[in-house]
């Protein structure tokens, strides 16, 4: 469904990614992990439109989506959700919603989108006229995630949905991704918790210093070694 | 009523057009050093037509308004892609220029035995439209708050809409909602092009107001004062820059023993509310309170 080929970003003269090769397959959730400055956000910017890679392709479906800017992208179907639980605090939590909706909906479909969604996050259902200013972090996560889902994407980009949030809260936006799969829509997950973005993927992928270093079926990699020292923070020391 | 009275709130009435045009820029997120331009090019093209080509004065106006809305959609097409300081600084350059195209244009004709039109710098005299119809300098403010009125309401209408939720999103973050799917400079070449319409209209009552337009007058400080009123009344309503017109023009400019101090106290002010309250008075949060405090005792 999306595939990277050989992606390279720069910034300046500095190069985020070096030729950064991976495949989604509909359906699927892919994690896409390693640690800060790896080029997770770089890649998921590249494919949203927001950076402009500077060399190798991204194909959708088999089409190229060279040179679309980022609300192009929206249109054929990709939403990214951003990190840091961003959303419009000034506008209620329905405006947040229903504009979200309105990008990618005609009036009719809109309506039926946002009542799909709401059935998803009954908190946020319960609070509709609210700004989002009074959001606590795991509500906004929420609400930045039902934003992103409003708009019916086929492929959804979540970058960093558990960062800073409290345990709880965490683990209840894990529950809800993992609600996502058979429901039409396939995801391509950021996370610095390994563990828990594994546990609910299916493949997944390591990025270190802009390349691929490590990829696979992700119970596969919850065991690799290497992984396993460098993420999950248990240290095999060898004595001599 | 008596005729300074009356000439102090046609002014505030007149210059609240192009406040309310800063602000629509402020909510988009831009700020604009240029709506003088849009306000000059409104006053030349009303006062061409109905000084010139013998309009009556609504044609006249809105066709002044219209010519402002366009040449805003021609400065916006490649100036919206730069962003921030930049555009700032990008209107500011075009505004200027303008001023300085005004300073050499001339165009005139002759009617009844005299010359009229624009004349380079020495302005565009004869704008006579209001004595030749008899129209009495009440009426004439009453024209003033008429309009005024009405793009207020557009105003209003525009907050209630989608499109001003769209256009407040950009305001607060053009990243994430491009993001949302929306194409963003798109939305702000149409904010531009309703900001350039509503300072045009302003322009336009200007000339038929003075009857006389010099270049000079729409120099950087009517841009920047129009951008302040936005700043000082608050950007959670449009009633916010007509507050801040009111404080400058209807007490620091026209009570006499304050008026020398003028620019001092307005530069204070806008320094002050910038430190204490950055989105004005009247700001979002504020307004939200209001709203909720009528929605109880409704």
């Amino acid at each position: 469904m999306l595939e990277l080929r050989d992606l390279r970003v720069d910034y300046g003269r500095i190069r985020a990614l070096q030729g950064v090769s991976l495949e989604v397959r509909e359906g699927e959730i892919v994690a896409l992990i390693g640690a800060n400055g790896a080029g997770k956000s770089s890649t998921m910017n590249a494919v949203s439109g927001i950076v402009r890679p500077s060399g190798g392709a991204i194909r959708f479906e088999g089409e190229s989506l060279a040179g679309l800017s980022a609300h192009a992208v929206v249109r054929r179907g990709i939403v990214q959700v951003p990190e840091g639980r961003l959303i419009f605090a000034g506008l209620t939590i329905e405006e947040n919603l229903r504009l979200a909706a309105a990008a990618c909906h005609d009036r009719r479909n809109e309506a039926a989108a946002l009542d799909r969604v709401l059935a998803l996050f009954p908190m946020l259902a319960d609070r509709l006229k609210d700004r989002g200013s009074g959001l606590s972090g795991g509500q906004a996560q929420m609400l930045a995630l039902a934003r992103g889902l409003v708009a019916a994407p086929r492929l959804l980009l979540l970058d960093e949905p558990s960062l800073g949030l409290a345990p709880v809260a965490a683990i209840e936006v894990f529950d809800l991704i993992s609600k996502l799969r058979g429901g039409g829509v396939t995801v391509l997950l950021v996370e610095q918790n390994v563990r828990r973005a594994l546990a609910i993927a299916d493949r997944g992928y390591v990025l270190e210093s802009g390349r691929i270093t490590l990829e696979g079926e992700a119970k596969e990699l919850l065991g690799h070694e290497r992984l396993v020292r460098s993420y999950l923070g248990i240290h095999k020391r060898e004595v001599a | 009523m008596d005729d300074h009275l009356i000439g102090i709130l046609s002014n505030i009435g007149m210059i609240s057009f192009i406040a309310l045009s800063a602000y629509l820029l402020l909510i988009v997120g831009e700020i604009s050093f240029g709506q003088q331009a849009f306000f000059a090019i409104g006053a030349y093209a009303a006062g061409i037509a109905t000084a010139m080509w013998g309009w009556d004065f609504w044609p006249g106006l809105v066709w002044g308004a219209g010519i402002a809305a366009l040449a805003a959609v021609l400065v916006g097409i490649p100036t919206l892609r730069i962003r921030g300081l930049y555009f700032s600084i990008a209107t500011l350059a075009f505004a200027e220029m303008v001023r300085l195209v005004f300073e050499v244009f001339e165009y005139r004709v002759e009617i009844d035995g005299e010359m009229v039109g624009p004349d380079g710098s020495d302005g565009f005299r004869d704008i006579r439209y209001i004595f030749e119809n008899d129209i009495t300098a009440f009426e004439y403010m009453a024209m003033i708050y008429l309009l005024l009125a009405a793009v207020l309401a557009g105003f209003f209408l525009l907050e209630r809409s989608r499109l001003g939720s769209i256009f407040r999103m950009i305001g607060q973050d053009h990243i994430l909602a491009e993001m949302q799917g929306l194409n963003v400079t798109l939305y702000k070449i149409l904010a531009l092009c309703l900001a350039g319409f509503v300072a045009g209209i302003g322009g336009a009552l200007y000339a038929h107001l003075t009857t006389f337009v010099e270049p000079k007058i729409f120099n950087v400080m009517l841009g920047v004062h129009s951008l302040a009123y936005g700043l000082i009344g608050g950007l959670g309503t449009a009633f916010g820059p007509l507050i801040g017109v009111a404080i400058d023009i209807g007490f620091l400019e026209s009570v006499q023993f304050i008026s020398g101090y003028r620019m001092i106290a307005f530069g204070g002010l806008v320094a002050v509310l910038l430190i204490v309250r950055p989105r004005g008075l009247l700001d979002e949060a504020a307004v939200n309170r209001i709203r909720l405090l009528l929605r109880r005792h409704a």
